[in-house]
């Protein structure tokens, strides 16, 4: 009798704890839970749904991705985003805001200082992670058929596999030549460059796309250690770049002077000589490539692709775990119905699963992002002793001296 | 003594021919005073042969030809003219005669009698249509019928500001003077002593109006008034570097390109200034390029300003 009341008292604690877990499951996560009740954290609990009583305003920065004189074609497309999004969420309005490529950055970094970020930011840059106070991480609003419908979220996961940007563009990188160069189709970047005849490779050194690339084709995929120094290994392949672009000016390989090689980079491209230039970026490509001439060739950098993304942020007047869920469904259909639009428009690809690849997507590798970690790193260290190199001609051990 | 006087003489034709010469350079807008029209040896041959003997003819006081050239049947005319207007019937073309031919002659658009306005003004010149619209808060306020500049000597389309009023330049500049802040010579919008002119593409370069329109915008129109000079600019070729202070045909072409590709470069007056390097340094970064605000020949390319 008392080990059947017993078996009874522990099934129905069974039961209880059951219907309890299954209820704080219904209207919570537990990792929510855990860092709000243990760690104490700011979290947004993504079960809670858009109100259908409640009105939102959505704010979203972007950069002038069409570019024409009425700015027409802009304002058509964030119309129809409206429009779809008044569809599903009527109480959800848009306030859209351009901002320059100039300025873009530092309002960025003002508005993060003054706790006023938009909500979505219409990122044209590989780097996903811009402020670690005010961004909020994606995975727990994700669905698995979104997980698995875009093949880039592993390659997008930072820090304990922290997904910081939704992505919606996909740069595979390449250089370009302007005419016929004879480079092996296969192997390593540094080996096929090695076959580059004198006086044909023009760099764009302005560009600090330019050092990323050739560190991740170096296998860089983070820039510093835990105390935001270089590493051994990180070193190690810093030295390696530099030392193969030292190599090429003493072997005279670009096509002009390298200290000023960056205001020639075009003028070279346009010229009789035949040349190779690098970097291209997206609108870069698109204007090179509406000059119509068709003997352009792309030289690919091995699989390196830059990812450009949505990156929400939540705002100093917190507006609620609701606004945020609105928010996360604006950038939704931004993501999956309008995504193609400007894939069309900047002639770039969709990092979607089903999309059709000439290798397995998993193949791809994300270029070396630069995080809020080591930013100033970036941009008050190696960004000078880069331009130093460049325009005062600095040697390897120089450059590495500086470095370390 | 004789080779002297050559001396002389050749030094002094030297000298007219310079100062004329920097004059052309200086004042693109030659509205000044009317020379004296007569019957000579060699024929007098012009521009404004070419206005009077249309005005003559207007008049129906001249059947010959429109051809400029001041000949024994333009003379007759003006003579005929002179009688009409109880003058001496000499057939010299002089202030007097000049001032008769267009004063009050002839139907005049008048300016509506208005209240001064009182908003953000701003000045349109529309070349094709030779219409001078003036805009109170974005409406229009007031229209004029104006003369504009010849094939040979455009009025500089572009977006200009009024850097300076004046009553007292007369002659071929009339009652009025609002000067244009173009960089390249001196250009204004005035009044004119040959009022048939209006209508035409007849001046040397400046918008030509009535007095009576001229003195009523005058009146209205403050110093740092917007002048928005719509026509059309034939394209040219730069390829040289363009930095900051230039100005110039080449930095207007820049600023028309800026334009086209969706950048602002704020007004398109022709100076290398603030806003232009803005939107300068904005194609830069757009592009990834070197950002300094200086058109080298990455921008030039992405501009497609060079030409050859």
């Amino acid at each position: 009798m008392k080990r059947r009341y017993g078996i009874f008292i522990i099934v129905t604690i069974f039961l209880v704890s059951g219907i309890m877990v299954g209820l704080v499951n219904h209207y919570y996560t537990f990792p929510y839970l855990y860092r709000y009740l243990i760690k104490r954290e700011f979290s947004v609990n993504p079960k809670v749904p858009v109100s259908p009583t409640r009105k939102y305003q959505v704010r979203i920065w972007y950069y002038p991705f069409f570019r024409n004189i009425e700015g027409e074609e802009e304002k058509e497309f964030f119309r129809e985003l409206a429009r779809n999004v008044a569809q599903i969420f009527p109480n959800i309005q848009l306030v859209i805001r351009e901002i320059s490529f100039r300025e873009g950055p530092l309002i960025l970094k003002e508005a993060f200082s003054t706790g006023e970020a938009p909500d979505i930011y219409l990122n044209l840059e590989n780097d996903s992670l811009h402020d670690r106070k005010w961004q909020l991480p994606l995975e727990s609003f994700l669905s698995k058929e979104e997980l698995a419908g875009i093949y880039v979220w592993e390659q997008n996961r930072g820090r304990k596999g922290t997904i910081w940007g939704w992505p919606v563009l996909i740069h595979r990188q390449f250089w370009l030549a302007n005419g016929a160069i004879s480079l092996p189709e296969q192997g390593d970047f540094f080996e096929r460059t090695a076959h580059l005849p004198k006086e044909s490779l023009v760099l764009n050194f302005a560009d600090p796309t330019l050092l990323k690339q050739l560190l991740s084709l170096k296998g860089l995929n983070k820039l510093v250690d835990e105390n935001g120094k270089l590493s051994g290994p990180t070193y190690s392949k810093f030295e390696q770049v530099f030392v193969w672009l030292h190599q090429l000016r003493q072997k005279q390989i670009f096509a002009v002077p390298s200290t000023t090689m960056e205001d020639l980079f075009l003028k070279s491209f346009f010229s009789e000589q035949r040349v190779l230039i690098g970097p291209v970026n997206p609108f870069l490509e698109r204007f090179l490539f509406e000059q119509g001439k068709a003997q352009y060739n792309k030289v690919y950098l091995d699989q390196l692709v830059e990812v450009y993304t949505l990156n929400i942020f939540r705002q100093k007047k917190y507006q609620g775990d609701d606004h945020t869920r609105a928010v996360l469904e604006v950038a939704r259909i931004l993501a999956q119905n309008h995504g193609c639009r400007l894939a069309e428009e900047l002639k770039l690809g969709r990092p979607l699963t089903q999309d059709g690849y000439p290798f397995p997507p998993t193949a791809f590798k994300r270029m070396l992002e630069i995080t809020p970690d080591n930013r100033e790193f970036w941009q008050e260290t190696v960004i000078p002793v880069w331009l130093d190199f460049w325009q005062k001609g600095l040697t390897p051990q120089e450059v590495m001296e500086r470095l370390s | 003594m004789k080779n002297n006087n050559y001396r002389l003489i050749i030094y002094l034709l030297g000298l007219i021919f310079l100062a004329s010469w920097r004059i052309e350079a200086i004042l693109p807008c030659q509205c000044q005073e009317n020379r004296i029209l007569l019957l000579q040896t060699p024929r007098m041959e012009g521009e404004d042969v070419f206005l009077l003997q249309s005005r003559l003819k207007d008049l129906n006081i001249y059947r010959g030809r429109t051809d400029g050239v001041y000949d024994l049947e333009v003379a007759r005319a003006v003579a005929e003219y002179q009688v009409r207007q109880q003058l001496e019937p000499n057939g010299v073309v002089d202030a007097q005669t000049w001032e008769l031919l267009g004063d009050g002659l002839f139907p005049v658009a008048t300016a509506q009698k208005k209240q001064p306005p009182e908003g953000q003004l701003k000045i349109v010149v529309d070349l094709y249509k030779r219409i001078l619209t003036l805009y109170n808060d974005g409406e229009i306020y007031q229209t004029y019928p104006v003369s504009v500049g010849k094939v040979s000597s455009k009025t500089p389309v572009g977006e200009w500001a009024i850097i300076g009023k004046s009553k007292d330049w007369g002659g071929g500049f009339g009652t009025r003077w609002l000067g244009l802040n173009v960089p390249w010579g001196i250009f204004g919008i005035h009044g004119t002593n040959k009022p048939w002119s209006i209508g035409q593409a007849a001046s040397q370069g400046c918008v030509r109006m009535y007095n009576r329109h001229i003195e009523q915008l005058f009146d209205w129109v403050p110093v740092k008034t917007r002048v928005d000079i719509i026509g059309e600019r034939l394209p040219i070729s730069v390829n040289r570097e363009l930095r900051p202070g230039q100005s110039g045909l080449s930095v207007m072409q820049l600023q028309d390109n800026l334009q086209q590709q969706g950048f602002d470069p704020g007004y398109r007056d022709a100076r290398y200034g603030p806003t232009t390097v803005q939107a300068v340094q904005e194609l830069e970064s757009q592009f990834r390029l070197k950002v300094d605000g200086i058109v080298d020949w990455n921008v030039l390319f992405l501009l497609d300003l060079p030409k050859d």
